[in-house]
């Protein structure tokens, strides 16, 4: 099963007008690289591509829908995406589109299932590809230039999402939840309700099913909100980036603030792990404690008190009739073993006092606990403090950008701050919804105080699963507990086999793509929430800007091989990270890896990786795209000498698919 | 049980990033630094056991701190004995304080009495951070730092 990206079609929007035609494989260029100037809408693209592709975007809220109006004065707007699909040997032509209705913030959607037949309502894929193109599935082949990062993030877990996403085990959750959610309104309405205990737990349950519900409601509304924060924020970025990247060097000087900063707060976080992990002997924390312990231990010793004796002797003078030494066990013999044995501890307190003997004899043979912990803390201090320094320097270098702007550029900067705030905020308050901890006590009896959804949903559980105990309602309480337990463990076996194997396969492709003994060998050691990176069993947190990306190109290819389907691969800003030599090696790759590769370009990834590109000859399709506008007048007029099927236009867009016009024309930073 | 004062569990919450870089994702990191200033400075403020007042955390040690049981009880000792200013040669009185503080038959090693006096000792070091810190710092690292420089030259002192 194959799919491709055909055409993209665009009216209306804040990109350009346009027709973008894309090639793959089978048609001749299995690279598309696709460069758009800055501010030309190459964003509003790649973030209304895979919300298409899913039907997500029919979910959309209207602020999100305004909020991709042209800056022209348009009452609606269109914006479609056409797939090659090849399934089972028969190949159609698919097409989403997507009407914006403007003054109202609604979208139509419509498909179109093949080029002769019309177009009918809602989002109708093939059956075959339906369950890879959701949501999360179209995040692993169509994704931004961060998801690198967070497929390797040890706090993410983008990586195992993924493989739940594309392997069906999100539904098989979605599908547990329906059970449960089914369970809990059964054993509400069902259970016997004569008994006033039964009656009161019951109304209890109900209070808690109220409460789940503002609180869900509440934490989707929350959710929006985020993505809408997340999407401002993100366009903030790229504006106030703008600004910075038009000051001389600016891009530059950033990026290394930006880099030193994350430096910093790596090895920050590494040192306090380490001293932390150190605290946790709390012996360490002082010699004079451990000398005063072991002072105590020579006392303990010297007091001699014995273990093991104590249960003999008892077990003595209640079981038998003579002592040890063979003589009678008078009662005056009795109560002179009992008073003897009173000094002696357990048997089980003295493997206690054993075991702590033990222990501070090893803190106190190391002479250097507290000089180690001292050291790891006087180290973590001048982390913290050239951490400091460096966001200083950031803040410094930001400011003096800001202070050189103009009035509504400092807007834009003052807007990002703000807005970075609100996404602190907004994140503080989803984590607060979705705190997962078994409500008790108090708590339990007044579900109004609970905040999160999550630990509502366990507190509805719980006494779901009490109250159908107490009534009459047990075979259906362990009925339930025995589906649960079956769903799950399937659940959870298959994603531990489909993780090592795609680990398997992700190491395979990595072997494929990585130059061979160049030093820049690396694989995915482990996989439990995240891409654990290492080489020879010595695991690193990341690798160099290359590796991270060999490797997230090479997890998406795995997936897609172990489903046994074929998609495009989307990238935006492909190879920023990558330095030149690198960019390079892996430009002259690209066709060798998918059967359809779609990179939005920016200037500075073009030296290096457009030499290995041109290595693949004409397996490669460059497209440049750009607003139809006086500024680029210079460039309508180049392309209106070629010939018409190299280029489109249209009243707000210029479309060339002309290689020397991209290679001559870097176009990034205009 | 371990519990904690609640004020001092809405204290340093914003310290736990249960996903985060830092060091500190559980509540019970939170009790373990307060517990070992506590200990240090031999300073107890007594914790109600009032749901209202104090939040039950869990009743056996997380894996983190499963191998440090041993050594939390010897400072509970230790610091009960240097309290009670007994004769640490005294066979009778020692003994009676083992069997007081230690409990095999506990996950965590301790008698019912004696963990509600760990817990005394954890809000007796929360009570001594908050009185030099109004607010936490809002980043681990930071707080652990002030910790050390407020606290450790002070602590397991004659």
């Amino acid at each position: 099963m194959k799919v491709s990206i055909d055409k993209i079609e665009t009216n209306g929007l804040r990109c350009p007008d346009a027709k973008i035609v894309f090639k793959d494989k089978d048609s001749g260029a299995s690279l598309n690289l696709l460069q758009m100037p800055n501010a030309t809408g190459k964003t509003t693209i790649i973030k209304l591509l895979g919300p298409t592709l899913s039907g997500e975007i029919r979910n959309w809220g209207s602020k999100m829908i305004k909020s991709f109006k042209s800056r022209e004065d348009v009452s609606s707007g269109l914006f479609s995406v056409s797939i090659l699909t090849d399934i089972n040997k028969k190949k159609s032509n698919i097409q989403f589109i997507v009407r914006f209705n403007f003054e109202h913030g609604t979208v139509d959607f419509t498909t179109s299932r093949s080029e002769t037949s019309g177009e009918e309502d809602g989002w109708l894929p093939p059956r075959e590809i339906k369950p890879y193109i959701t949501e999360g599935c179209v995040d692993v082949f169509c994704f931004r230039g961060d998801k690198v990062n967070d497929l390797i993030d040890s706090n993410k877990s983008d990586a195992e999402e993924t493989i739940k996403a594309f392997f069906g085990i999100t539904s098989s959750e979605d599908f547990l939840q329906s059970i449960n959610t089914h369970f809990r309104a059964t054993v509400s309405q069902q259970a016997n309700v004569n008994d006033r205990v039964i009656n009161s737990k019951s109304n209890l349950l109900k209070a808690w099913e109220g409460r789940f519900k503002i609180l869900k409601s509440d934490f989707e509304d929350l959710k929006n909100s985020e993505s809408q924060i997340n999407n401002d924020l993100q366009d903030l970025r790229e504006r106030s980036g703008r600004i910075i990247a038009s000051v001389e060097n600016g891009a530059e000087e950033e990026s290394k603030h930006a880099s030193t900063v994350q430096k910093h707060e790596e090895r920050v976080a590494l040192l306090s792990n380490e001293y932390w992990d150190t605290l946790k002997n709390p012996f360490t924390i002082s010699n004079e404690l451990v000398a005063d312990l072991f002072k105590m231990r020579e006392s303990l010793e010297k007091m001699k008190l014995p273990g093991g004796s104590k249960t003999f002797f008892d077990d003595m003078i209640e079981f038998e009739e003579n002592c040890i030494c063979g003589e009678e066990l008078t009662e005056e013999k009795v109560d002179h073993i009992k008073k003897t044995i009173e000094n002696y501890l357990g048997d089980d307190e003295i493997t206690i006092i054993n075991q702590i003997k033990e222990e501070i004899k090893i803190s106190f043979k190391d002479k250097d606990g507290e000089e180690n912990l001292n050291t790891i803390f006087s180290t973590l201090k001048e982390a913290v403090s050239s951490r400091d320094k460096a966001k200083i320097d950031e803040r410094n270098f930001l400011e003096g950008i800001k202070e050189m702007s103009s009035e509504e550029n400092k807007k834009i900067f003052d807007e990002y701050d703000k807005k970075q705030i609100e996404v602190i905020q907004i994140t503080g308050k989803i984590n607060n919804r979705t705190k997962e901890y078994k409500p008790s006590g108090t708590e339990l009896n007044n579900p109004a105080s609970c905040k999160s959804w999550k630990a509502a949903e366990l507190a509805i559980s719980e006494l779901s699963d009490e109250l159908g105990t107490m009534s009459d309602m047990i075979d259906d309480v362990n009925a339930h507990a025995v589906l649960v337990k079956i769903i799950t463990g399937c659940k959870e076996n298959s994603l531990k086999r489909l993780k090592e194997k795609v680990r398997e396969l992700t190491n395979k492709m990595i072997l494929q793509t990585l130059r061979a003994n160049s030093g820049y060998e690396i694989k995915v050691e482990s996989f439990d929430k995240f891409l654990q990176l290492g080489w020879n069993g010595v695991e690193q947190s990341e690798g160099s800007g290359a590796q991270n990306i060999i490797v997230a190109y090479s997890f998406v290819r795995a997936i897609l091989e172990e489903a046994t389907i074929q998609f495009p691969l989307i990238v935006d800003h492909p190879f920023t990270n990558v330095d030149i030599g690198n960019r390079r090696d892996l430009g002259s790759k690209l066709t060798t890896l998918m059967h359809q590769f779609i990179g939005f370009l920016i200037d500075v990834e073009r030296p290096g990786f457009l030499e290995g590109v041109e290595k693949s000859g004409d397996e490669v399709r460059y497209i440049s795209l750009f607003r139809n506008n006086k500024e680029n007048e210079v460039y309508a007029k180049k392309m209106e000498k070629m010939e018409q099927d190299l280029y489109y236009k249209s009243d707000s867009g210029l479309l060339c698919y002309d290689k020397e016009f991209f290679l001559e024309n870097s176009m990034g930073t205009k | 049980m371990f519990r904690l004062d609640r004020n001092a569990a809405k204290w340093g919450n914003g310290l736990i990033q249960k996903k985060g870089p830092g060091p500190i994702k559980i509540e019970f990191d939170l009790y373990y630094i307060y517990l070992i200033v506590g200990l240090g400075l031999g300073r107890t403020e007594s914790l109600s056991e009032q749901d209202s007042d104090s939040k039950e955390l869990i009743r056996y040690y997380p894996k983190a701190y499963q191998s440090v049981r041993h050594r939390i009880a010897t400072l509970l000792l230790y610091c009960d004995l240097k309290a009670s200013s007994f004769d640490i040669n005294h066979k009778k009185i020692v003994k009676s304080k083992i069997e007081e503080i230690l409990s095999a038959d506990s996950v965590i090693l301790l008698s019912d009495d004696s963990c509600k006096q760990l817990n005394n000792y954890a809000n007796g070091g929360f009570e001594a951070i908050r009185e030099e810190l109004v607010n936490p710092p809002s980043d681990s690292a930071l707080f652990l730092i002030y910790v050390y420089e407020t606290f450790f030259h002070k602590m397991f002192k004659n």
